[in-house]
């Protein structure tokens, strides 16, 4: 078995649900059970999510995930140590959050993971999510604050500080693999589903540092409504790979 | 669900009680909320916890509450 960063590695940040490089010897997220408050360490098994362990900690209460580990060998991780703005994983009711059977993170409007690391002050940066927008129109899959980069918020595709401004128009709601290219040279492209639907945005951008969000922005409000699987974002041009990255994740996801 | 008061005090009150009932372990969890100010209004707001009820208004959501929501 091999994982996606063995076959194009060099990842600045990587979250995923799965194991994504098989160098990588930690684990996936720590999910907190709201019963009794106690937290639970999840790795992998056999490259996958370790769902027995999952199962067995949270059967009967809600799960929330605390902190989601960076993959990329760069170690930065994102957490959340507010307890009403930990997004889901189990459910007391129905289980572990699935989309289209393989587990997923629920965001509902309220919840966000956040780091104050500096991810990276490239400028350039090639960016594969797995989301499940349940609501059209919300916000903000990711936020920096430096340049105040946004990734889906809104109406918009994407969004900068004005005088970088990125606009776009939002993606829509459903399951998705979704690609974006920022490249300040040859501006921002969007792929859905590896079909390239947005070109020639215009991007200028410094760096994802200061504080950083996924779900939402790191304050705290404007937040995305529904699942995510999986985000790696290199800082390196990978469109000679974007096709074999797409069909990695599509392997795995089954989404289109 | 969250509750709102114009006196965040009430508020940081009754995150000490959900943060004292619950005992968060303080590593992966340390609070239960933040508190959120209304972008002018002067009003204030917490998530609800359904273990604990409180006499406070309730509002579904915080729609129109921040500057972003102007973007």
């Amino acid at each position: 078995m091999t994982g996606i960063l063995d076959e194009y590695p060099g990842a600045a940040a990587a979250y995923s649900l799965r194991l994504l490089n098989t160098d990588y010897t930690g684990d996936s997220i720590v999910v907190r059970r709201a019963s009794d408050n106690a937290t639970q360490i999840i790795g992998f098994v056999d490259g996958e999510l370790d769902t027995d362990t999952l199962n067995t900690f949270c059967t009967g209460t809600n799960g929330f995930v605390t902190t989601w580990y960076d993959q990329s060998g760069n170690g930065y991780d994102v957490t959340q140590t507010t307890a009403s703005r930990q997004p889901k994983i189990f459910d007391s009711a129905n289980g572990i959050v699935l989309e289209n059977g393989k587990p997923t993170i629920e965001f509902d409007g309220s919840k966000t993971f956040t780091t104050t690391a500096t991810i990276s002050n490239a400028s350039d940066y090639y960016m594969f999510y797995v989301r499940n927008k349940t609501v059209a129109e919300t916000g903000y899959l990711l936020h920096s604050e430096t340049g105040q980069l946004i990734i889906e918020v809104f109406e918009y595709a994407a969004y900068l500080d004005p005088v970088n401004s990125i606009e776009g128009t939002g993606i829509l709601e459903g399951h998705k693999l979704v690609h974006f290219e920022l490249n300040s040279t040859t501006g921002g492209k969007v792929y859905e589903n590896s079909i390239n639907t947005q070109t020639g945005l215009n991007y200028s951008q410094t760096a994802i540092s200061s504080r950083t969000a996924i779900g939402g922005i790191y304050a705290g409000e404007g937040d995305f409504i529904g699942n995510i699987q999986e985000l790696i974002i290199y800082n390196t041009n990978q469109s000679s790979n974007r096709t074999g990255i797409e069909t990695n994740i599509n392997d795995f996801y089954s989404i289109y | 669900m969250y509750y709102i008061s114009t006196n965040r005090e009430e508020l940081e009150l009754y995150a000490m009680v959900v943060e004292s009932g619950e005992m968060y372990d303080g590593i992966f969890t340390v609070k239960w909320a933040n508190i959120i100010e209304h972008k002018d209004k002067g009003v204030f707001a917490i998530m609800k916890h359904d273990k604990y009820p409180a006499t406070m208004d309730e509002v579904q959501d915080l729609t129109g509450w921040f500057e972003s929501d102007l973007i």
